[in-house]
């Protein structure tokens, strides 16, 4: 769970100030700051967490009994597994096989790494799976001499909607899946048809407005075909390895509750399991020289932005903060399930395209929690969770801020000397954005309300 | 000692406008891995590298993405060429590594080196207004340092 029991400390801050208004004051000068871009995110996320205990909105056990160390497991422990698995080149291998099997037709091929990027996306982080798969695909571009433009736009998306499927999928599911206990399976039950639904018509869109229209020579189309796939795999003992343990541990998650585990055990023991293979029979140097570089390419950044977030929103929470900001909400849509789901919706869309989604979700998280009350408890809030997923990943989609996934291929873009600008990409993203909550909202009217 | 005493005349100068293909010229006939590139007032803007070249004949993403592998790939040495071609006529300015490590004449020996080691063959020495006064490359280095020259 998110967080512990929250009985022990009672804030106790400086001059006597209201707690209420201190944790608030903090909260919202970490996030301009966030905001802003101008500090890193994590340097801030620290800070804020370092002004809540100087303040005295928490102390510094009860800060760390805010850090939730289920998400913080699961994100290192999936961080070290791709990071691991990518060196035997298996991530190429799929890209390009996928390219081929559309005999190298630009617009198969767009499609097909839409398709490959979803289903990565998924199962990895966002960011690792367009690092893996747009170099390759400018590759292919290149080769094929078409703009990569259109491709790298349409993976963007693709990367967003498919890391909305699972709990391992983008950070707001595992923020949500270790906060509530909801499983990998709700996640896939509960998310997947309809993110299957929004990338099929995403498909369908990209193809009417790029993907038509692309054409490649029947020559550059051969070169393409004659890329050896096979030939991506510098590391066939690593392959077997790296698939075993990365299917150990999608099977982990499966059967989690049944095992009475949490995910962040199941990734980092598979982390751990994945190290050994990876550097059994190697010497002491070099087994040190491995566990360095494969412990290094975990984004510690990330890690610790998640760290000190964890313990801004629990000085909020703890403050009162949040419970104070749920009854006004309720009181706003006066306790209407639907009303709050669609709110919670769309409200999560639009704010996550242009804030970050991470740290909007870890505070409407105890927010959401706050309302259990007026929803007949924490078993009438499931609908609002699935709003509040659907909403802060698919959000992600509207703008080129809107998710780290897509400023990772806009570097790409940039230094490939096609850049995507950002109101360019907004005049095509917002829209399919919008039409990917509209369908959302049909979902969660026909299966939920 | 300093690199005063093992900087030579650069044999080649290279423009800001002289076209790539002339310049590929002029770096394989120098036998230098690289060559100074100047400004009109002889400002050093960087260098043109052998290593720049190997870049243009690759897939773009190889420049973008450092540990992209493309041993999948099976371009011909025609499309190699092709890709050099295409930028033949191309100003070096558009090409040249601007980040490129320089040294004055003051720079201690043991620093110098350190770069070559590094795997810069070639430094461009300049002075405290980066005008280019010379190069300094492995080979003179060597060559002075151990006396046999």
């Amino acid at each position: 769970m998110m967080h512990g029991a929250t009985a022990e400390w009672v804030p106790n801050v400086l001059l006597g100030m209201n707690p209420m208004w201190v944790a608030t004051i903090v909260l919202i000068g970490t996030y301009a700051v966030i905001i802003t871009e101008k500090m890193n995110r994590a340097i801030v996320a620290l800070l804020g967490a370092g002004v809540m205990i100087m303040v005295g909105v928490l102390n510094q056990e009860a800060a760390i009994r805010g850090v939730d160390f289920n998400t913080i497991a699961l994100l290192t422990g999936m961080m070290v597994l791709v990071a691991i698995t990518r060196k035997c080149g298996v991530f190429q291998y799929v890209a390009i096989w996928s390219a081929k099997r559309a005999k190298a037709s630009p617009a198969g091929i767009l499609l097909m790494l839409q398709v490959v990027t979803a289903v990565f996306s998924a199962f990895l982080d966002n960011v690792t799976t367009v690092l893996l798969i747009a170099p390759v695909t400018l590759v292919i571009t290149e080769e094929l001499k078409v703009k990569p433009y259109p491709f790298l736009v349409a993976e963007i998306f693709a990367a967003n909607i498919g890391g909305t499927a699972t709990l391992i999928g983008d950070p707001p599911n595992i923020l949500i899946g270790s906060a509530t206990g909801l499983s990998f399976n709700d996640f896939v039950f509960n998310l997947a048809p309809v993110v299957v639904v929004i990338q099929i018509v995403s498909l369908g869109i990209f193809h009417l407005l790029w993907g038509r229209r692309l054409h490649a020579s029947t020559e550059d189309r051969q070169r393409v075909m004659a890329f050896d796939e096979a030939e991506a795999i510098t590391d066939a003992r690593l392959l077997r390895q790296s698939l075993g343990v990365l299917a150990l541990v999608v099977a982990g998650f499966i059967m989690a509750h049944p095992l009475h585990l949490e995910p962040g055990t199941i990734a980092m023991f598979g982390a751990a399991l994945l190290m050994l293979l990876h550097n059994f029979g190697k010497s002491a140097e070099e087994q040190a020289h491995e566990v360095h570089h494969t412990l290094a390419e975990v984004e510690w950044i990330t890690i610790f932005f998640f760290v000190g977030l964890f313990m801004v929103v629990y000085g909020v929470e703890t403050a009162g903060v949040l419970r104070y900001l749920a009854e006004h909400l309720i009181a706003l849509t006066g306790g209407d399930l639907t009303v709050t789901v669609i709110a919670i919706l769309w409200a999560s869309a639009i704010l996550s395209a242009i804030v970050d989604n991470i740290p909007f979700v870890a505070t409407m998280i105890p927010l959401i929690k706050n309302m259990a009350p007026s929803f007949g408890g924490p078993d009438g809030l499931l609908p609002l969770w699935w709003a509040l997923s659907l909403g802060a990943c698919l959000g992600g989609n509207g703008t080129l801020i809107g998710a780290s996934a897509n400023l990772t291929v806009a570097g790409f873009a940039e230094r490939a000397g096609h850049p995507i600008r950002f109101l360019p990409f907004m005049k095509i993203a917002f829209p399919m954005m919008l039409v990917s909550i509209v369908i959302s909202t049909i979902y969660m009217w026909l299966r939920y309300l | 000692m300093n690199c005063r005493t093992i900087m030579t005349q650069a044999p080649a100068i290279l423009t800001a406008q002289t076209p790539v293909g002339l310049a590929t010229k002029t770096l394989l006939s120098s036998q230098l891995t690289a060559l100074p590139v100047v400004d009109t007032g002889g400002l050093c803007l960087g260098m043109f590298s052998l290593h720049t070249l190997m870049g243009t004949m690759l897939p773009r993403a190889v420049t973008i993405a450092e540990d992209v592998d493309l041993s999948f790939v099976n371009d011909s040495a025609d499309i190699l060429r092709s890709r050099l071609q295409a930028i033949a006529g191309d100003g070096v300015e558009r090409h040249l590594e601007r980040d490129f490590p320089r040294v004055t004449p003051d720079t201690s020996l043991v620093e110098a080196v350190l770069l070559m080691y590094r795997g810069r063959r070639v430094l461009p020495v300049v002075d405290d207004d980066n005008k280019l006064l010379g190069i300094v490359t492995t080979w003179s280095a060597v060559a002075r340092i151990s006396g046999k020259i």
